[in-house]
């Protein structure tokens, strides 16, 4: 029989919660692949990076950097800085969940502090994605 | 080199790890780390509505670019069909992890297991896609550069 579950109700002494073997290793595995992501990223990054410089290079030689408007460089930028953001955010939260088998807590809470940051990100991120494609899309009729 | 039974184990990056292979005694979340999850559980909920919005709409694009006269090309079309799929197998992942850390803001503790299995299956997926999208890109790249190769032995 399942013991009845546990909940944190108010002036309840706030006890660890210990993690099971099981729960360790897949910890282990998120961190392994937290930080895959993040290198992906960092590389994607740069290779967004590089592609903007290269067609403002090309531009400038054309004389035609006028004709890059601002409603185009815009969702670069922020793809090129979320991108970004995102894989630093996820390269310190897979070093993070490293530090708390090392170390033990506060590791977690900062590993977690930075997930939650991250889930902000992306977020925000596929509000402007919505907004840029109902724009679009309005453009269209 | 040994080879391990298990596809979905992540991509070895055991020169970044350092020591931290050895967990000693028992390993345990504290209350700090829990908040942290609980105060994560509106982001993601809102995170998984945003996604669902995200796929009507390029759905609804999608239709347009079918619609409206030569504003479709079925590249576009085929990147929205694969772009949605992507989505959605995301979206159903996050949606398991929202439901585990709501459960967890709710008051069960027992939920934190559920939210660390729904994270580490979330990441698992993004790191396969992502581990696609690289070898798909390092493929395209070769067969540009052997066909640039050929073209200009022509």
């Amino acid at each position: 029989m399942m013991p009845p579950p546990t909940t944190m109700g108010e002036g309840q002494p706030s006890q660890p919660v210990e993690l099971s073997g099981p729960q360790i290793q897949v910890l282990r595995d998120t961190s392994g692949w937290a930080r895959f992501l993040a290198i992906a990223l960092f590389i994607v990054t740069g290779a967004l990076g590089l592609a903007f410089v290269g067609i403002f290079v090309q531009t400038r030689g054309a004389g035609t950097v006028a004709n890059i408007s601002v409603p185009n460089i815009i969702p670069a930028v922020i793809s090129l800085g979320v991108t970004g953001a995102a894989a630093v955010l996820l390269w310190l939260y897979g070093r993070a969940v490293l530090a708390f088998f090392r170390q033990g807590e506060p590791s977690l809470a900062q590993a977690f502090r930075k997930l939650r940051v991250f889930f902000k990100l992306w977020t925000i991120f596929v509000v402007l994605g919505i907004v840029t494609d109902v724009v679009e899309l309005l453009g269209k009729l | 080199m040994a080879m391990t039974s298990n596809p979905f184990e992540p991509p070895r990056t055991t020169d970044l790890d350092g020591d931290g292979g050895a967990a000693t005694g028992t390993l345990a979340m504290s209350e700090e780390a829990l908040q942290e999850l609980i105060a994560a559980a509106p982001w993601v909920r809102w995170l998984t509505r945003l996604l669902s919005v995200s796929i009507a709409v390029g759905l609804v694009k999608a239709v347009a670019s079918v619609v409206i006269p030569g504003s479709g090309k079925p590249a576009k079309l085929f990147s929205v069909a694969v772009g949605t799929a992507i989505s959605t197998l995301i979206l159903v992942r996050l949606r398991r992890y929202a439901t585990a850390s709501e459960r967890l803001r709710a008051g069960t503790r027992e939920a934190a297991g559920e939210v660390i299995a729904a994270q580490g299956s979330c990441f698992r997926l993004l790191g396969v896609l992502a581990a696609i999208g690289v070898g798909l890109v390092v493929v395209l790249g070769v067969i540009a550069l052997v066909l640039a190769a050929f073209g200009a032995s022509r």
